[in-house]
C-alpha cells in the first residue's frame, strides 16, 4: 500500500461580495450615491475621449486617491492578475491588427474604466449600491417601474449569490464524485432546481409576512 | 422543506403603501423572489471558471447559459427583469459580471455588446419559450426550447457582441465576426444543456408559468 499523502489543503471559498478595503477614510464615508456619480462621469470622459494620456492620468488618479483613501494598493492591482490572461490576449490582438498607439490607447482605456471600478467596490456596501439603483429609478415610477420592488429582488439576489454559489460548487464535487466533471448538465440541473427550490422558499416567506416591497 | 424560509433576506418591515391590492391570480412576492433569485444564478455562473466539457476538455465560460436559462424558466418579462437586475447591478459597481469584474468600467472593454444585450436576449428566448410551453407538443418540447435558446443568442447577443467589440477595439466589424465565431460551438452546447434543464423544471415545478 502506497503512504498516506499529505492531505490537500482546503481550498478557499469563493468570495464575492466581502472584498472590501478596511478603514473608514473620506473615501469610505461618501454617499455612495456621489462616488457612483463620480464613477459614471470618469468613465464617460474616458470613453468619449479615448486619448491614452488621458486614460494614464485616470490610472494614475485612481491609484493617488487610493493611497489618500489608505486602500492597500494591492487590493486593486489584484483585477490586473485576474485579467492578466484577458489582457494579453487583447494586446496581441490590438498589435496584429491594428498599430501601437490603438494598442495604448485600447490598453489604457479597459484599465482606467475598471481601476476606478475597482476602488468604487473596495469601498462602497453592496446594500449602499442598492439603494443608489432605488433613487435612480424612483423618477421612473411614472413609467410603472417600483423602485422597493427592484430594490427587494436587489437584496434577494445579494443574499442568494453565496447559497448559490455554495450549491454551484456542491454540484461540482458530486459530479466530479460520480466521474461526470466534464459532463455539464450533471453540474449545472443541480444548481438550475436548487435556484428554482430558493426561490419557491423565498417567494414563501415573504408572502407569509406580506412583504413585497422595501 | 420551510427550514430555508428562515433563509430571506432580512428586510425591514413593509411600508404602508406595499398594502396596494394584489391582482388576482398572481404571486407579486414570489415573481420578484424568482426575479432575485434568477439574477444570482446569472451571477453565480458568470463567475465560475471555465469547465472542460466533452472528450476534448474544451473549456467553456458558462456566463450566457444563466440568461438562456432565465428566459426559458421565467418566460419573457421576469427573464428580461432577472437579466437587467443583474446587468444593472453590475454596472452600479457590484463585481458579478466574469472575472469578478464590476462597474461602469466594463463598457469599454470587449465584452460590453454581450453585457448589455442579455435583457434582450432573455426577452426573446422567453417569447419563444413561453409559445412552446403553451401551445407547443410536448414531446417536441427540448427541440423547441433549444431553439428559443440558440434564437436569442444568434438574433441578439452575437449581433450585439460583434458591434460592441467593434468599437471597443477598433476592429472592423468582419473583424470582430471573426472573434466572435470562436463562441459558437460553446453556445450550442449550452443551448442544449438549457433546453434540457429548462423542460426539466418545468416538469417539476409546473408553478412557474402560471401565468407568466
Amino acid at each position: 500500500m502506497r503512504s498516506r499523502r499529505r492531505p490537500r489543503r482546503l481550498r478557499p471559498r469563493e468570495q464575492v461580495l466581502g472584498r472590501r478595503a478596511p478603514g473608514r477614510s473620506f473615501l469610505h464615508r461618501a454617499p455612495g450615491g456621489l462616488k457612483v456619480l463620480v464613477l459614471a462621469i470618469v468613465t464617460a470622459a474616458v470613453l468619449l475621449i479615448r486619448e491614452p494620456m488621458v486614460s494614464l492620468g485616470v490610472v494614475v488618479l485612481v491609484l493617488v486617491t487610493a493611497g489618500a483613501a489608505r486602500v492597500p494598493l494591492r487590493m486593486i492591482l489584484v483585477l490586473v492578475r485576474r485579467l492578466w490572461l484577458l489582457l494579453t490576449v487583447l494586446v496581441v490582438l490590438q498589435l496584429m491588427l491594428n498599430d501601437l498607439f490603438t494598442t495604448a490607447e485600447v490598453l489604457s482605456r479597459i484599465l482606467a474604466c475598471l481601476l476606478a471600478a475597482q476602488l468604487l467596490m473596495l469601498t462602497t456596501e453592496p446594500t449602499e449600491l442598492v439603494g443608489v439603483l432605488r433613487r435612480i429609478l424612483t423618477p421612473l415610477r411614472f413609467l410603472g417601474v417600483r423602485p422597493g420592488r427592484v430594490a427587494l429582488a436587489a437584496l434577494i439576489t445579494l443574499r442568494s449569490i453565496p447559497y448559490l454559489a455554495d450549491t454551484f460548487h456542491l454540484a461540482g464535487q458530486q459530479a466530479r464524485a460520480r466521474g461526470l466533471e466534464r459532463d455539464l448538465r450533471a453540474r449545472t440541473v443541480p444548481l438550475l432546481l436548487g435556484a428554482v427550490n430558493h426561490a419557491r422558499n423565498t417567494g414563501r416567506a415573504l408572502n407569509a409576512r406580506g412583504i413585497e416591497e422595501v | 422543506m420551510s427550514h430555508s424560509a428562515a433563509e430571506s433576506p432580512s428586510v425591514e418591515p413593509p411600508s404602508v403603501e406595499s398594502t396596494a391590492p394584489r391582482r388576482p391570480g398572481r404571486n407579486t412576492a414570489q415573481d420578484i423572489a424568482l426575479i432575485g433569485v434568477f439574477a444570482a444564478l446569472i451571477a453565480v455562473l458568470a463567475f465560475a471558471p471555465p469547465i472542460p466539457v466533452g472528450n476534448f476538455g474544451v473549456p467553456i465560460t458558462l456566463q450566457t447559459l444563466g440568461v438562456s436559462l432565465a428566459g426559458l424558466v421565467l418566460g419573457p418579462w421576469r427573464g428580461a427583469a432577472a437579466a437587467g437586475l443583474y446587468v444593472a447591478l453590475g454596472l452600479l459597481g457590484l463585481p458579478i459580471f466574469a472575472g469578478f469584474v464590476g462597474g461602469f468600467g466594463v463598457l469599454a472593454g470587449p465584452s460590453a455588446g454581450y453585457l448589455l444585450a442579455f435583457p434582450l436576449m432573455a426577452l426573446v428566448t422567453g417569447f419563444i419559450a413561453r409559445a412552446v410551453l403553451r401551445r407547443g407538443p410536448v414531446r417536441w418540447r427540448v427541440p423547441l426550447l433549444f431553439l428559443a435558446a440558440i434564437a436569442g443568442s444568434i438574433l441578439v447577443n452575437h449581433p450585439m457582441g460583434i458591434l460592441g467589440m467593434s468599437i471597443n477595439l477598433q476592429v472592423t466589424l468582419g473583424e470582430a465576426f471573426l472573434f466572435d465565431v470562436v463562441f459558437w460551438p460553446g453556445d450550442i452546447v449550452k443551448s442544449l444543456v438549457a433546453a434540457g434543464a429548462a423542460a426539466l423544471v418545468h416538469r417539476a415545478a409546473p408553478w412557474i408559468l402560471v401565468r407568466g
